[in-house]
């Protein structure tokens, strides 16, 4: 008895759950979509159209950004062929070998962006060291 | 009044636990490696934390967004070099710390663990400095990634969660950068607080050569030391950073290999030329061999004068990185992957 009444509730409770959820009415048809054509080669990390994405007319990820001036560049990395290399052994290789000047470290020059700012930095941290090797608090 | 503050201040926060009794020797330049090299940690961390607020981890852009924060931003100049000198210093504490460790045989029992851990530190400590390396974007940067992808699809599937194909549509600088900025720093800063536990627990060993207990000062003498020992280091970051500006190239181009890679590196450029699978086989032999050391060396004396053996291997594998680092410098690529 108990085990009926047990399974009458549960399918009572279930349906009329059903019911609530569409508020009593026939279910309406469900709409048919179809969905874009994908190709094959689009990754589930591809951008979405620039249509649908709200930031896309911001300058910030346009090329027209402050890192994206002048020409825009590709994914890979630059495959311009019109320059010729400079201290690589396949240097006799080719004449029309892209130019590739090794980064090297340089001087600081005085007249960059904040360089009083940064000598005084240093110097503070000049004093800093002075100042606990002549006081040494603590150490002795 | 102060003196009263200074007391509820250390009852309060345990600094009194600090007290503890350390050797004297602690107190000397060759014993405070570890905690310059802490230091030059603690300014990457710093300066890479504002340096990531103007870096943009995007092929097309990371290399751009370099030279807008060098040339165009306030201190920007400034803050790279910051950086990146404080990654050179601190390779160079590092590496004199483990010396330092091997001449007097630190790493012996009961300090092996401690030895391992230090030698993962520096593993993952030199991983921070290939990512940063490719972080730049330029062509250094290209053909250090070329080589690592090179090695990585050698090791088959060990290899495949380092290439692109295992993310793929997602450039792999996001990945590095993600690894430089968050991975790498969590499990450094955790193996560093590991390594300090276990300083604490075994003691900073004793002079080998002392022949009476060495006298004892209270670890906050030891922590005055290095606080003046962390000034010296910043001092010196901050004067490389005023007067040599870090190399930074422009964006890569593709298929090329002109450039070398920088010091730390050009060891296994020069072993490269001589042998290309030395790219595969090196890294591991060197690593397999410094963690043997403390399994492999269970003889008890640690004088470095009763230690023959010991200081010729040192000696030896000093010699070879050096005339390696020297001849990768000054010779040319011949070889091709």
């Amino acid at each position: 008895m108990g085990k009926y009444t047990f399974f009458i509730t549960i399918s009572f409770i279930f349906f009329a759950q059903n019911a609530i959820a569409h508020t009593g009415h026939a279910k309406e048809p469900t709409s048919i979509v179809v969905a874009d054509k994908q190709s094959s080669i689009d990754s589930m990390y591809a951008a979405p159209e620039e249509k649908s994405d709200p930031l896309g007319s911001s300058d910030l990820f346009s090329p027209k950004d402050i890192f994206m001036e002048g020409e825009i560049v590709s994914n890979e990395p630059n495959t311009k062929t019109d320059m010729k290399m400079e201290g690589s052994h396949n240097e006799h290789d080719d004449s029309n070998m892209p130019k590739v000047v090794s980064a090297k470290h340089k001087t600081v020059e005085t007249s960059a962006k904040g360089y009083g700012v940064a000598a005084g930095i240093t110097l503070f941290a000049g004093l800093i060291f002075v100042g606990l090797t002549f006081i040494r608090p603590g150490e002795r | 009044m102060a003196n009263g503050l200074t007391k509820i201040l250390e009852d309060r926060l345990g600094i009194h636990l600090l007290e503890y009794d350390i050797p004297e020797h602690s107190n000397s330049i060759k014993y405070s490696l570890g905690g310059m090299t802490l230091s030059s940690f603690g300014v990457l961390i710093i300066s890479g934390i504002i340096l990531a607020q103007f870096f943009i981890p995007d092929p097309e852009r990371a290399n751009r967004s370099l030279h807008y924060l060098v040339d165009q931003v306030y201190l920007g100049w400034y803050l790279r070099g910051i950086h990146f000198w404080a990654g050179e210093v601190l390779t160079v504490t590092m590496t004199l710390h483990a010396i330092r460790v091997f001449f007097t045989a630190s790493y012996k029992n009961p300090r092996e663990i401690n030895w391992l851990i230090g030698i993962g530190i520096m593993v993952f400590m030199v991983t921070l400095l290939f990512t940063g390396t490719v972080l730049k974007w330029d062509q250094e940067a290209y053909e250090a990634l070329a080589h690592f992808l090179w090695v990585a699809e050698k090791m088959g599937p060990f290899g495949l969660p380092l290439t692109e194909a295992f993310a793929q549509g997602v450039p792999l600088l996001n990945r590095i950068y993600m690894a430089h900025i968050s991975l790498l720093p969590i499990i450094v800063i955790l193996m560093i607080g590991l390594h300090l536990f276990y300083i604490k627990y075994h003691k900073l060993s004793q002079l080998a050569d002392a022949t009476n207990p060495a006298k004892n000062i209270p670890f906050t003498q030891h922590m005055a030391y290095l606080r003046r020992a962390g000034s010296g280091i910043l001092l010196l970051i901050c004067l490389l950073a005023l007067t040599i500006a870090p190399p930074l190239g422009e964006e890569p181009v593709l298929g090329l290999e002109v450039t070398k890679p920088p010091w730390q590196f050009v060891w296994i450029y020069a072993l490269e030329n001589l042998w290309v699978p030395s790219l595969i086989v090196a890294p591991p032999i060197i690593i397999g061999f410094l963690l043997a050391i403390p399994i492999v060396d269970q003889n008890k004396e640690r004088y470095w004068k009763r230690r023959p053996l010991a200081m010729t291997v040192l000696a030896g594998f000093i010699l070879i990185f050096v005339a390696l680092i020297i001849w990768g410098s000054v010779t040319t690529m011949t070889h091709s992957m």
